[in-house]
C-alpha cells in the first residue's frame, strides 16, 4: 500500500504482515515508490511490522534503490527489530537509513534528512 | 523447541528452522535472529560447496587436458611415443587368451634432404600428410603415433603377423604416391619394421625390435618392410660396435689403401690404379669396404673417410710419380661418394691436394656412382662442373646398374664410364650375350665417351673386348688390389700384364 500526500512528500510503503517478503513483494512496492517520485528523490518510511520474515531478495531490492533520498525502517516488535537490522545489514544502501520503533521519531528523521 | 533448533543446527543440519510465536517477543526476536543466521550460515556453506566442485572439476579438466598435452604429438595430433607405449602396455597387461599385439614401425626414407631442401615448414607439412594418410590405412582399433623425427608406428592389438603386413602393405602403398604441397613436391617413402609380441616381452622391447628389423629394411634398400628376427638384433649390435670404432680406424691408422692397375686391354700396359680403402681391424681381421662404408655413411664418418683416402692416395702417387717414370696418360683413380659431392669445400680440397702434391688434374679420375650423379641436385652439380673445369676426370661407376639412359650419358660432364661388373657376369651365365655388351659400349661412345670394363676374370674376355675395341679393363684376371709394396714392384718393373692364353 502506498500512502502519498503525507506531509513532506514522504512516501509510505506498508509491507503486508504474516507472510515472508519476497523479492517480488517487494520489486511490486519499489516499482510503485519510483513511479510516484516519477524522477525524483524521496523520502520513504518502510513499515515492516509483523511481516513474517524478509527474503534476501527483498533487501537487495531495497538496499538498491534509486528513488529514495532516506529510508525510515518502522517497526514494533523485538522480531521487527531483528528483521529490520537484517534488512538494514545488507549492500549499504545509496542513502541514509534508519530503524524506529514510532512512526513520530521516524518521521521527524525523515523531516530532517530532507531538509539537510 | 529453541534448545532443539539449536542443537539441530549444531550437529550440522543448516536447514533446520524454528517458527517464531505470534506474541513476537525478545524470545521470537532471538528465533528469528537464529533463523536469518542459520540461513547465512546455509548459503555460505552452499557456495562454497559449489566453488569447491566448480575449481574440482576446473582442476580434472586441467589434468586431463595435461595429459591429453602429453600423449599426443603437437604437430600431427597423433599419440606420441608415451602414449602408443602406454597403449601397447595395456594391451600387453590384457588377460585371457587374447592375440598378441604387434607393432610397425616406419621411417621415412630421405626426409632429411625434404627439410634440407625445401626447409623445415615444408618438413612438417610432409610430416602432417604421412601422418594423415597413416590413419586411413589402419583399422578402428589400431592405434598410429608419431614416435618423433620422421619415425611413425602403428599398433596392431590382437594381431597377427599376416594383418600386420597387410597394414603395413598398405601403408607403404599409401606413401608410395606423390606428397603434393602447394609448389612443393615430394615422394615421402619409408623403411618399415614389424614386430609381433612375444609371450611376456615388455613394450620397450617390442618397439627396439621393430625398430631393428625397421633398420634391417632401410638398410635392404629402403621402402622394403621386415619382420624382426632374433639375428637382426645381433647384426646390429655388431654393426653399432663397429661403428664405433670406424671412427677410431680412421683416426689411427688401421685403414689402408690397396691399388688395383686398370689395364690397356689391346697391349696389357697398366693405364692406372684404382686406390680401395681397407680396414685391417686389429681383432676381426680385413673387414671389406662394401661392409664399412656403407656404415660410415650412417654415422656421417664418409666425408672423413674419403678424405683420408684421397689425400693418402695422393701423396702414394706422388711418391711413385718421383720415384720412376710413369707413362704420360697414367691416371690414379678415387671413389667419391654422394656426399662427398655435397660437400662445397670439396673442389678446393682436391685443388689443394693436387697443387700440394704436383699431381697434374688430368692425372686423377673420380669415380661417382650414377646413382649419385643422376639424382644430384645444385650442390652436386657445381662440385661437379667446378672439377671438370679444373681438369679432373669424372667417370661414371658402376655403370649399367641404375639410371642409365642416352640424355644423361650426354647432358653430365663426364668423361668415363665404367661398365658395372653385374654385366660381365651375366654374361657368364648366358643371361645376357656379348651383343648386349657391344651396344652397351657404342651407345658409350655414342655419347664421346670412353668404358672401362672392371669385374674381368678371364683371358675370354679380354678377348672379345679388345675386339669390340675396347680399350679400358680392370679385374682378378689381370690382378687383385695390391698393398702398396705390391703395387711399387709391379710399377718399377714396367711389366705388362698378361692378356690372354695366346700372349
Amino acid at each position: 500500500m502506498v500512502n502519498e500526500g503525507h506531509p513532506g512528500n514522504v512516501i509510505r510503503l506498508v509491507m503486508p504482515q504474516g507472510i515472508e517478503i519476497t523479492g517480488e513483494i517487494a520489486e511490486a512496492h519499489s516499482e510503485r515508490a519510483r513511479i510516484i517520485a516519477n524522477g525524483s528523490l524521496r523520502p520513504v518510511l518502510l513499515e515492516i511490522s509483523g511481516v513474517g520474515s524478509i527474503s534476501r531478495d527483498a533487501r537487495a531490492v531495497f538496499s538498491s534503490s534509486r528513488s529514495s533520498s532516506a529510508i525510515a525502517v518502522l517497526g514494533a516488535s523485538p522480531v521487527d527489530r531483528v528483521l529490520a537490522n537484517f534488512l538494514l545489514g545488507g549492500d549499504p544502501p545509496p542513502c541514509p537509513t534508519r530503524f524506529f520503533t514510532t512512526e513520530s521519531e521516524a518521521m521527524a528523521w525523515l523531516g530532517s534528512c530532507t531538509n539537510a | 523447541m529453541l534448545v532443539d533448533g539449536i542443537v539441530r543446527l549444531s550437529r550440522g543440519d543448516l536447514s533446520s528452522r524454528m517458527k517464531p510465536s505470534a506474541a513476537r517477543d525478545d524470545v521470537d526476536a532471538v528465533i528469528t535472529g537464529f533463523n536469518l543466521l542459520a540461513e547465512e550460515l546455509e548459503l555460505v556453506h552452499s557456495d562454497f560447496e559449489e566453488r569447491v566442485a566448480s575449481r574440482t572439476a576446473l582442476l580434472h579438466q586441467a589434468h586431463l587436458d595435461m595429459r591429453t598435452m602429453a600423449m599426443t604429438d603437437s604437430l600431427t595430433g597423433l599419440d606420441n611415443r608415451i602414449a602408443l607405449l602406454s597403449k601397447l602396455e595395456e594391451e600387453l597387461a590384457a588377460e585371457g587368451d587374447t592375440p598378441p599385439a604387434a607393432v610397425i614401425l616406419l621411417d621415412l626414407d630421405s626426409f632429411k634432404d625434404v627439410n634440407d631442401s625445401f626447409g623445415h615448414d615444408a618438413g612438417d607439412r610432409v610430416l602432417q600428410e604421412v601422418a594423415n594418410r597413416l590413419v586411413t590405412v589402419v583399422r578402428d582399433c589400431d592405434t598410429v603415433a608419431r614416435l618423433g623425427g620422421d619415425e611413425f608406428a602403428i599398433l596392431v592389438p590382437g594381431g597377427t603377423l599376416e594383418i600386420a603386413l597387410r597394414i603395413a602393405n598398405r601403408a607403404l602403398a599409401a606413401l608410395g604416391d606423390r606428397i603434393s604441397l602447394e609448389e612443393l613436391n615430394v615422394f615421402s617413402r619409408a623403411s618399415i619394421g614389424v614386430r609381433l609380441a612375444d609371450p611376456g616381452q615388455s613394450a620397450e622391447s617390442i618397439l627396439l625390435d621393430a625398430d631393428t628389423a625397421m633398420y634391417a629394411a632401410k638398410r635392404e634398400g629402403r621402402s622394403t618392410i621386415k619382420v624382426f628376427e632374433p639375428l637382426m638384433l645381433l647384426q646390429r649390435q655388431l654393426r653399432s660396435q663397429i661403428a664405433s670404432e670406424l671412427r677410431d680406424a680412421i683416426r689411427t691408422n688401421q685403414l689402408s689403401i690397396h691399388y688395383q692397375p686398370v689395364v690397356d686391354l689391346r697391349d696389357g700396359r697398366v693405364l692406372g690404379l684404382e686406390a680401395l680403402v681397407r680396414w685391417n681391424h686389429p681383432t676381426r681381421g680385413f673387414i671389406m669396404p662394401d661392409e664399412f662404408i656403407p656404415l660410415a655413411e650412417e654415422i656421417g664418418a664418409v666425408v672423413e673417410l674419403d678424405r683420408w683416402v684421397m689425400a693418402t692416395a695422393i701423396e702414394q702417387y706422388s711418391m711413385w710419380r718421383s720415384e720412376m717414370s710413369l707413362d704420360d696418360d697414367f691416371q690414379l683413380r678415387l671413389n667419391l661418394s654422394a656426399v662427398e659431392l655435397q660437400q662445397l669445400d670439396l673442389v678446393d680440397y682436391v685443388r689443394g691436394l693436387l697443387r700440394r702434391f704436383d699431381i697434374p688434374p688430368a692425372a686423377l679420375v673420380l669415380e661417382i656412382t650414377e646413382t649419385a650423379l643422376v639424382t644430384g641436385g645444385e650442390v652436386e652439380t657445381y662440385s661437379l662442373l667446378s672439377l671438370k673445369q679444373l681438369g679432373v676426370c669424372i667417370e661414371i661407376d658402376d655403370f649399367g646398374t641404375g639410371y642409365s639412359s642416352i640424355s644423361y650419358l650426354r647432358k653430365l660432364p663426364v668423361s668415363m664410364v665404367k661398365v658395372d661388373r653385374s654385366l660381365l657376369s651375366e654374361l657368364a651365365t648366358g643371361s645376357i650375350q656379348f651383343g648386349f655388351i657391344a651396344a652397351i659400349l657404342q651407345l658409350i661412345r655414342a655419347a664421346g665417351l670412353e668404358a672401362v670394363f672392371e669385374g674381368i676374370e678371364t683371358p675370354e674376355q679380354v678377348q672379345k673386348l679388345s675386339e669390340m675395341g675396347c680399350i679400358g679393363g680392370q679385374g682378378y684376371y689381370f690382378s687383385r688390389p695390391l698393398p702398396v709394396e705390391e703395387t711399387t714392384s709391379l710399377l718399377r718393373s714396367a711389366a705388362k700384364l698378361p692378356l690372354g692364353p695366346s700372349q
